[in-house]
């Protein structure tokens, strides 16, 4: 066969023929692939930048949450029961006839002759609505006493792997995860922040502390933050170390529970009294503003307030008394309760007696009431408890105020470390015991299984460290069902999903968007063959001569064949390098606009302030890339074959004649 | 042939000196010939230019050997017989000319003998080789080998300097690049055409392509060259230039030349002309037969008692 060199030489006579043609058909497909060649290097560019942080970010680890799959709590266990289910409301009311009974039995032992049983919750209601099919009239009442009982008793035979740390544990091992880690959220405990050293009790929780509809106060906006509603996680120290600033100054003595706090929430809480600078509007001058208000926030204080239930329940006694008695102020017949609560006085103080003047009579069957409560219910003493903290260091905005591609850009390069202020646990261990409130932030010792049931111990969260992305990745595939849900999904014990950062952003985005890549290949493969097919056709078709003279010269078949391949790799190596020129332009493109601008963001929110690495949205190592490059190169050939295999078995003879 | 009478008194005592003066002889052998059919008389009204040149003696090598060659071509239902039987030889070193009219199969027979088409019946010898039995990779460098040709139209590559077309047929023999090119060179100058070697065809005149063409043709120093009207496309001189380099060639490197041609006067620079109307050779009158056929293809041996022109 012809050597390569010659076959060059002869494929290139061809490709200085039909220029314009050609011309067209390079561009054209060179179009097409490079904006799919520029999209793939921008995703791998992304994913590696993304991956680099990543690991700063959590030295080398790639962190894994776990969360109860809610699904499988309705489609196993006491939860699948329909509430009209016969068995079910023969069951409940048979524990509620039993509850009755011991309920009574209590009352004329602790001398109460006015229980009515009719006072309890009923166990079972009736929808009068004509309108309800009959055999759905009749259900259980899921917040009957008796339901819950029965509904406690069913979960403690059912293994409670759900939220186990264990069963967690086991499902992320095989995956390769090298440690397994626990995030607690505090929400539950409701620490209400004191605002100036004051309390204001007069409004009735925190999250409606400015009500649904009403402007909110520059107090409101302060108790609406993270510190304010009293969302804190208890992570470990590793997961924020990044975040973590050194003890300065202000730090000297430990006055409280560390904390870091989100740079919104320092802001809302500090912006006046530490005069912390206004977030600058370029994102070039917020690494430097961040260590600004990070300087200046370290060491600071807060204090919050935390009240029990009992508490909780007596602060709402003297604030529906102390409405009471405003409405009634000029209500000659208005009777006062004989006893009377009072409103703290003192920040995060007890809730006082006003007045007392009841009868013995009234004090016996209070005190009968509550030992018969007792007797049902665990009760606890009234508890305030005033909890200070200091911040250790800052967390990057959560929901950053950036606009445009910036925000895009911060979206994914956003990171979240649970919900509001993060309590770093092993600092946290290391106070002293009068600083540390064990009874508030110790992991309980047992967790109900009914809150279990119920989405989990209040928003625990599970997490595994894995070493490298591919591993977790391939332990979140296998266990999310957030982009695909099936049948299976159900049967899974948890969710799974990244956790502290997005690393895997744009592999989710990929994921989401590959069906659509594929149909875009497909079709686009196919149209650059029919019309690179169509082109070589024709310029075989009109070298049909040329072909005639080089056989009547000698050229065998298999010459022709190797110039002809040889013009078509030609081709496509035109297209290619065309493509990889666009490609390569798209990205520089967007590297030079944007690359500055996502480092900056991706520095912020992952904490790295070193100058590597740096975020870059070149990323050559896809085999997507590689693939698209190749596949031109494939489809070229496959385009050339038929119309080269119909002239080589022409008549040369006849073609000539022809001419 | 009443036109040139001097040619035919020429042509007879030629005639008359080939059989050494036997008159009979030569008359019986020249009636043995004379076709009677119709198209036979018609050639022979057929004026024919007389050849101006000295006979050159057959070496009588034989380099080609057609026997009883026959080709038929469909053109759609219809089917068209472009040779009926054609039987000729060809010496080592000899210059034929094949000329007919349009559609008298001349150029087919050329095709055939380069082994360009397969024929339906017959057989085509060439330097020995039965080039109808050889396969299609065989016969491709039998012919890159052994034959060399030239076309009307010259056909070289647009693109490609002159020095690179001359060596395109080296290139499918696989010879090193620096063979080839010294060779290539050295035919460029032979066919004058030296201070034109880097140049493109289109910076060439009609007779300089077909000079690079002929350069090309020679470039695997073939034994055999076939031309296809290579004048057809040329003004008369330039033509006559392109047949004083065949003749040339013919007479440094001892090539055989068969030449397609219309152009009376330049089949007459020919050592011998052979004559086909409607796929046959026709004897032609005195002094310009070529190869022998019968009505019904039998044929004579040619070149026994033939007159040279």
């Amino acid at each position: 066969m012809i050597g390569p060199l010659d076959a060059i030489t002869l494929a290139r006579t061809k490709i200085r023929s039909k220029r314009l043609r050609l011309l067209i058909t390079t561009v054209v497909s060179a179009l097409v692939f490079g904006v799919m060649a520029g999209a793939t290097v921008l995703f791998d560019g992304m994913a590696s930048s993304l991956t680099a942080f990543g690991r700063q970010n959590l030295k080398g680890q790639y962190l894994v949450q776990g969360a109860q799959n809610p699904a499988r709590m309705y489609t196993s266990g006491p939860m699948t029961m329909a509430p009209n289910d016969p068995t079910l409301i023969a069951e409940v009311q048979a524990i509620h006839a039993t509850y009755v009974a011991e309920r009574k039995a209590a009352a004329k032992r602790l001398g109460i002759t006015d229980y009515d049983e009719r006072s309890e919750i009923p166990p079972v209601v009736d929808d009068p609505n004509p309108g309800v099919p009959a055999e759905y009239r009749r259900t259980v009442n899921h917040s009957s006493v008796a339901y819950g009982r029965w509904l406690k008793a069913k979960l403690a035979e059912m293994p409670v792997e759900a939220a186990d740390a264990v069963a967690f544990q086991a499902l992320v091992a095989p995956y390769g995860a090298t440690r397994v880690y626990e995030a607690r959220n505090l929400a539950h405990l409701q620490l209400r922040l004191l605002v100036d050293g004051k309390e204001d009790l007069t409004k009735v929780t925190n999250s409606m502390a400015a009500g649904p509809t009403a402007e909110p106060t520059a107090q409101d906006k302060v108790m609406q933050t993270a510190l304010g509603n009293g969302s804190f996680t208890v992570v470990d120290d590793q997961l924020v170390q990044n975040y973590l600033v050194a003890p300065n100054a202000a730090r000297e003595a430990t006055q409280g529970v560390p904390v870091l706090v989100t740079v919104e929430d320092a802001l809302a809480v500090y912006e006046k009294s530490l005069s912390l600078p206004k977030r600058p509007t370029s994102p070039k001058e917020q690494i430097q503003w961040f260590t600004s208000v990070r300087d200046k926030v370290n060491g600071a204080t807060f204090i919050s307030c935390y009240r029990n239930a009992a508490e909780q329940g007596r602060v709402e006694q003297a604030r529906v008394q102390a409405n009471e008695k405003e409405a009634n102020k000029n209500n000659r017949d208005w009777v006062r309760p004989s006893l009377e609560l009072a409103l703290p006085t003192s920040p995060c103080g007890m809730v006082t007696v006003a007045r007392d003047v009841r009868t013995n009579i009234e004090r016996y069957a209070e005190a009968s009431r509550l030992a018969f409560d007792r007797e049902f219910t665990p009760q606890e003493e009234p508890l305030a408890e005033p909890v200070t903290f200091q911040i250790v260091g800052l967390l990057p905005s959560t929901s950053p105020t950036l606009s445009g591609v910036d925000s895009v850009l911060a979206s994914m390069l956003s990171t979240n470390f649970g919900f509001g202020a993060v309590i770093p646990e092993q600092l946290w261990q290391s106070l002293p015991t009068e600083l540390r409130h064990e009874a508030l932030f110790a992991k309980p010792a047992q967790v109900d299984p009914t809150s279990v049931m119920w989405g989990g111990n209040q928003g625990d969260t599970h997490l595994a460290a894995f070493p490298t992305v591919d591993k977790a990745r391939s332990a979140v595939r296998a266990n999310s069902c957030t982009m695909n849900w099936s049948p299976v999904c159900e049967t899974m014990p948890f969710q799974l999903a990244t956790y502290g950062s997005n690393y895997l952003a744009v592999d989710d985005i990929t994921t989401q968007l590959r069906p659509v890549i594929i149909t875009l290949l497909i079709i686009t493969f196919t149209i650059a063959t029919i019309i690179i097919w169509a082109m070589m056709g024709r310029v075989i078709a009109d070298s049909r001569r040329e072909t005639a003279v080089f056989r009547a010269i000698g050229a065998k078949r298999s010459d022709i064949v190797a110039v002809y391949l040889t013009y078509s790799l030609w081709v496509a190596l035109r297209i290619v390098a065309f493509a990889a020129l666009i490609g390569a332009a798209i990205a520089i493109a967007i590297e030079v606009l944007y690359a500055d601008r996502a480092t900056t963001i991706a520095r912020l929110a992952y904490g790295v302030f070193t100058d590597d690495p740096t975020f870059t949205f070149i990323g050559l190592r896809s085999p997507v890339l590689w693939g698209i490059l190749g596949g031109i190169v494939a489809m070229t050939l496959v385009a050339i074959t038929p119309p080269l295999l119909r002239n080589i078995r022409r008549n040369p003879i006849k073609d000539m004649r022809d001419e | 042939m009443s036109d040139h009478p001097s040619s035919r008194d020429e042509s007879v005592a030629r005639v008359l000196a080939a059989f050494d003066g036997d008159v009979d002889a030569a008359v019986a052998a020249l009636r043995q010939r004379a076709v009677t059919t119709e198209g036979e008389r018609t050639a022979y009204a057929t004026p024919a230019p007389r050849p101006t040149k000295p006979a050159r003696p057959r070496t009588g090598r034989v380099i080609v050997e057609v026997t009883d060659l026959r080709k038929t071509y469909s053109i759609g239902r219809q089917r068209v017989q472009a040779l009926d039987g054609v039987s000729l030889t060809i010496d080592e070193g000899e210059f034929v000319a094949l000329v007919g009219a349009s559609g008298s199969g001349k150029s087919t027979l050329l095709q055939l003998m380069g082994g360009l088409d397969k024929p339906t019946k017959g057989r085509i010898v060439i330097d020995g080789a039965d080039i109808g039995r050889m396969r299609d990779g065989r016969l491709s460098t039998f012919r890159n080998k052994t034959i060399g040709f030239v076309f009307q139209f010259f056909y070289l590559q647009p693109f490609l300097q002159l020095v690179t077309n001359t060596e395109v047929p080296g290139m499918f023999a696989h010879e090193r690049r620096a063979n080839r090119r010294q060779r290539a060179l050295g035919l460029i100058d032979q066919v004058g055409l030296s201070d034109r070697a880097r140049h493109r065809p289109r910076e060439m005149s009609g007779g300089q392509m077909q000079r690079a063409a002929i350069a090309r043709a020679l470039l695997n120093q073939p034994k055999l060259l076939l031309a296809d009207e290579p004048t057809g496309n040329l003004d008369s001189a330039t033509g006559a230039s392109i047949i004083d380099l065949f003749e040339r060639i013919r007479d440094e490197r001892g090539t055989t030349i068969v030449m397609v041609t219309h152009d009376e006067d330049m089949a007459a620079r020919a050592d011998r002309l052979i004559r086909l109307r409607d796929g046959l050779i026709v004897p032609d009158p005195i002094g310009e037969i070529g190869g022998t056929t019968s009505p019904g293809g039998v044929t004579a041996p040619a070149g026994e008692g033939e007159v040279v022109a």
